[in-house]
Formats: C-alpha cells, sequence, structure tokens
C-alpha cells in the first residue's frame, strides 16, 4: 500500500495522456459523423443510414472480408508450413533462413505495394518473359478479376513471415524428447503432426489470426502503393473507401461514419476472438 | 534420410526465393538507365548500373529534407513511447495499491488501442492540428504517431516486466530504498536492452507509418519518406526507374536494422503475442 503517492505518475497521467490523443479524437471521429461535409449541418445518424443504403460501401465491406480471409488464411497456412520444415527436420544453418524470411517485415507497407506494383508490370516487369515463350502476359493488377488476389499476394508476402514467427517459437519450444520418444515408438511424421505439434500450435493460430486479421481489416498502405483501390473498385476496402470519401470528397462526417462502422466490424471480430484466447491473465 | 530433406530444402528455397526476389528487383530496377529500362523483356541484371534516379530524387524531390523529416519525427515519437509505457507498464504491473479489476481493465483498453482502425484517427486529427496550427508540422506528426507507438510501447514493456522477477526490488526494498529509488538505479539499468528494442520497434512502425502522413503533410517541410515514395507515382509520367529508387531508399535502412538486430526481431517481433 506504501505505493499509493506513485499511482498518479505512474498510472494516472500516462492514462490521461492517452484519453488525450487516443479517447477524445475517437469521440470527436464520432461526433463528425452526426455532421455532413465538414461540420456542416447536424444531421444526426442520417450518415449511418445512408451508408447502409450505399451499394459502394457494401462493395468496399465485401473486399474488405473477402481480402481479409485470403490473406489471413494464405499466411497461416504458408507460416505453419515454413516453421514445420525448419524446425522438424534436421536443417543446417536455420538462422540464416530465419534472416532471409524476416526482410519484408522490414519494408515500409506502401513501398511494399511499389515493389509489387512494378513486378505486376506486363511489360516492365518479370512476367513480360512469359511472352518471350508465347505464353499470354496477364495484367495481375489491370484486370477486374485478378487485382483482388494480386494485392493479396503482396500482404501475403509481408506478413506470412510474422506467422513464421510465431509458429516457429511455438514449435521449438516443444521438448525434443517429446518428439523423440514418439519416434522410438514407431509413429509417423504425420501422427507427430498432429498429436504433438498441432495441439500445442493451435492456441498459436488463435493469435495470429487474432493479430492479422484485425489488422488486414483495416488494409491501406499496400493497396494504395499498388492499385489505389482500382481498377474501378475491385480493391477498394473500407479504409481506402473512408479516405477517398473524406479527403478527396470532402464529406468527412460520411466517411467518418464508415470508420465508425469498420471499426465496430474491428471490435466484434476481435473481442470474439479475445475471449478466446484469454491473453490478459483474468 | 538426407534424400528424404532435399523436399524440405527445395520449399524453403522456394519461399527463401520469392521473399527476396522482389527486393533485388527492386533495386535493379533502381539502377537501369532510361534507356535500358524500356527494354522489352526486361533485362535480369543491370548491364551499366547508373545512379541518376538517386540524385535525381534528393535534387529534384527533397530526398534529404524527407528522410530527415522521417528521422526526426520517428525518433521523438519512438522516445516519448518508450518513456511513457516504461514507466506505466511498470505501474500497471509492479505498483501495489491498484485493484486488480482496475489493471486488468486499462490493459484491456491498452490493447484495444493497439489494434483499432488507424483511418477512424485521421479525420479528427485533421480537424484538430489545423485548429492549432499544426498540420503540414512535424510536431503535429508526432502527437498522432504517439497514438500507436504509446499503447504498443506499454503493451511490449508490460511483457518484459511480467518475466522480470521482482526479488532484487524487494531485497532492495527491506534494505530500506523507496519504490522509487529502485525502480530508477536497479530495475532500468537491468531492462536497458529490452528498453533499446522498443525504442527500435517504435521507430521502425513510425518509419513505415504512411496513411498519417499522407494526409497531414503536404510538402517537403514535414513529409516523411514514405509519402515521398508515393508522391513519385504520377499518372502523367511513370519513371519506373525513380519509383524504384525511392522505395529502395525507404527500404534500406531498416532491412539492415533488421539484419544487425535479427535475433531481436526474431524473438521479439512476437512478443506480447506468443506470451501474454
Amino acid at each position: 500500500m506504501k505505493d499509493k503517492h506513485l499511482i498518479v505518475p505512474f498510472v494516472l497521467l500516462p492514462t490521461l495522456f492517452l484519453i488525450v490523443i487516443s479517447v477524445y479524437p475517437l469521440v470527436y471521429s464520432v461526433v463528425l459523423s452526426f455532421f455532413r461535409g465538414l461540420l456542416e449541418r447536424f444531421i444526426g445518424f442520417r450518415n449511418y443510414s445512408d451508408i447502409l443504403a450505399d451499394s459502394r460501401f457494401y462493395a468496399a465491406l465485401w473486399v474488405t472480408l473477402e481480402f481479409t480471409a485470403i490473406t489471413v488464411g494464405s499466411e497461416i497456412l504458408i507460416g505453419l508450413l515454413l516453421a514445420c520444415s525448419l524446425a522438424l527436420f534436421s536443417i543446417k544453418k536455420p538462422s540464416w533462413w530465419q534472416t532471409v524470411y524476416i526482410v519484408p517485415l522490414a519494408i515500409p507497407p506502401v513501398v511494399s505495394g511499389v515493389i509489387w506494383k512494378i513486378l505486376y508490370h506486363p511489360s516492365f516487369g518479370p512476367l513480360s518473359l512469359l511472352g518471350l515463350i508465347g505464353l499470354p502476359v496477364p495484367d495481375p493488377l489491370g484486370q477486374p478479376n485478378l487485382a483482388i488476389f494480386s494485392v493479396s499476394l503482396i500482404n501475403i508476402w509481408m506478413w506470412t513471415p510474422f506467422a513464421f514467427l510465431v509458429f516457429y517459437s511455438g514449435i521449438r519450444a516443444i521438448r525434443p524428447e517429446t518428439v523423440e520418444a514418439a519416434l522410438i515408438d514407431g509413429a509417423s511424421k504425420f501422427q507427430i503432426f498432429r498429436t504433438i505439434i498441432l495441439p500445442s500450435v493451435r492456441t498459436l493460430i488463435l493469435v495470429v489470426i487474432f493479430w492479422r486479421f484485425t489488422a488486414n481489416l483495416t488494409a491501406f498502405d499496400e493497396i494504395m502503393g499498388s492499385t489505389e483501390g482500382g481498377p474501378g473498385f475491385v480493391t477498394t476496402t473500407l479504409t481506402i473507401f473512408a479516405y477517398w470519401i473524406g479527403f478527396k470528397s470532402w464529406d468527412m462526417g460520411y466517411a467518418a461514419s464508415a470508420s465508425v462502422y469498420l471499426l465496430l466490424l474491428v471490435a466484434v471480430v476481435g473481442s470474439t476472438l479475445f475471449r478466446r484466447l484469454g491473453i490478459v491473465k483474468e | 534420410m538426407k534424400l528424404r530433406v532435399l523436399p524440405i530444402y527445395l520449399v524453403l528455397l522456394g519461399y527463401a526465393v520469392f521473399t527476396l526476389f522482389p527486393v533485388y528487383w527492386l533495386i535493379i530496377t533502381s539502377l537501369k538507365s532510361s534507356f535500358e529500362l524500356g527494354i522489352v523483356p526486361p533485362t535480369l541484371v543491370p548491364q551499366k548500373p547508373i545512379l541518376d534516379f538517386y540524385t535525381d530524387l534528393f535534387v529534384m524531390r527533397h530526398f534529404d529534407y524527407l528522410l530527415r523529416n522521417s528521422i526526426i519525427v520517428d525518433l521523438a515519437a519512438a522516445t516519448i513511447a518508450t518513456f511513457i509505457g516504461t514507466i506505466f507498464a511498470y505501474g500497471l504491473t509492479k505498483l501495489k495499491g491498484l485493484r486488480q479489476r482496475a489493471r486488468n481493465g486499462i490493459l484491456l483498453w491498452i490493447l484495444s488501442l493497439v489494434m483499432f482502425p488507424p483511418i477512424i484517427l485521421a479525420f479528427p486529427y485533421f480537424f484538430m492540428l489545423s485548429a492549432i496550427h499544426l498540420t503540414n508540422n512535424m510536431a503535429g506528426l508526432v502527437i498522432v504517431y504517439l497514438t500507436f507507438t504509446t499503447p504498443f510501447a506499454i503493451w511490449t514493456m508490460k511483457g518484459f516486466y511480467d518475466e522480470y522477477s521482482t526479488d532484487i526490488e524487494e531485497a532492495a526494498m527491506v534494505d530500506g530504498a523507496s519504490r522509487l529509488k529502485v525502480f530508477s538505479t536497479i530495475t532500468i539499468p537491468l531492462l536497458l536492452p529490452a528498453i533499446a528494442t522498443i525504442l527500435v520497434f517504435c521507430f521502425v512502425f513510425c518509419w513505415q507509418e504512411f496513411l498519417y502522413a499522407l494526409i497531414l503533410t503536404n510538402d517537403y517541410r514535414a513529409q516523411t519518406v514514405t509519402v515521398g515514395v508515393f508522391g513519385t507515382i504520377s499518372k502523367w509520367e511513370i519513371s519506373w526507374g525513380r519509383i524504384a529508387a525511392a522505395g529502395t531508399i525507404a527500404s534500406i535502412p531498416v532491412i539492415v536494422l533488421f539484419l544487425i538486430l535479427r535475433r531481436a526481431v526474431v524473438r521479439r517481433m512476437t512478443f506480447g503475442v506468443v506470451k501474454g
């Protein structure tokens, strides 16, 4: 109880600081969403109801969900594959592979978008080599049916290393004796994977889903760097939609209400996953 | 046994190529001449590497200013966030006299601040910073960057404190040292490597930030490197060499940093994540 006097500088002041820089603007954003344009006219919940009748909003919502599902699913599968490959077999120099794999994590996401914009270019990128051997050269960012997969691949390239690192550290934490004992008892690699590896990474899979799902629902940078939401609106996620409405059409009230819907989406997904995780010890 | 490992090596190698090839392509594109860039199909190795696009960025596009702005803004935000994180997380994990429910409530709230969509703060900050004349201003950007670096620093620092045993602290306090003295002369020096790691990560997150910088700055006096890279993409005349050079400038410093700090990245990229 003798720490009472320290509660003010160590807990109260930092809490106040966070309230001022984060909670106050958040409330401000909600206030904005009750107005038309730039705080021009109070219209209550009109923005919220208008947006529910706006087909562009549903399109952006669908793009966001599709993008998130593709990316998170792939990142988990590939990350698990890499982590198992590196941890379960006698691979030389595992640290060397790790070093290579973390490179995309260093690159600013908008630059990753730009990198792939160059790579995907049908005549300046390496894809043009396909033309040399007589195959049709695709335009991954220009073809509407391909674009969503192409921008998803950028995110997969960026964030699979994260899933890999989480799974790898989890698998490495399994005591080798456990695996050896199973091997001596004649268990196959697949049985070992199913009965020893999978149970121990099950929580970690949820952890990766939790972080990547909530983050990828708000994707912006890599898409701006590559397609800027196009062609048409096929890669316009909710964040990009809100950005265009707010800072290009200057209807911030409408954009703010779109971002409040996005916040609700992230909050619902986040808290559902979170409850299954119990990250904070109760 | 050797032969059975071969397919595994192929998987690992395949993914390594997938990871590195885009970076390789970025760098060679930045080194080719405009003439060479026009060759279809593209050359896989630059025939006569030149640095023209880099000099162009510094002479014509203020990349010297943008680098300076990024370094100043990111260092400031990272330092303040780490400072607050170190103090706040200590208060939340080690101080007595705080109810468990309040403690968990605050921690959950901080976690929710790590997760929420950045765009939602872009609108109010656009107004608020205009009102106090801090748009297109580095100080304004620092404030906004604190909204995501501070919760991250608190959350990760909490992880370090959880692992850190309080025995030494308690022994020193039994000997009559005050809590504050113990914190500043024992705990902080012991956790200095952890604090440095958080500082570096906060710096990197700010360096990579794009959305806020795009919205809240509009010329070289406050723009950051990521906005500079985006600015090289022009609808009217596309210069792939210039775009690639800008991308390289924005990426190489952090790649080098990550390679130097590989161990910390591998161990700590996942922190606060693997362990609660």
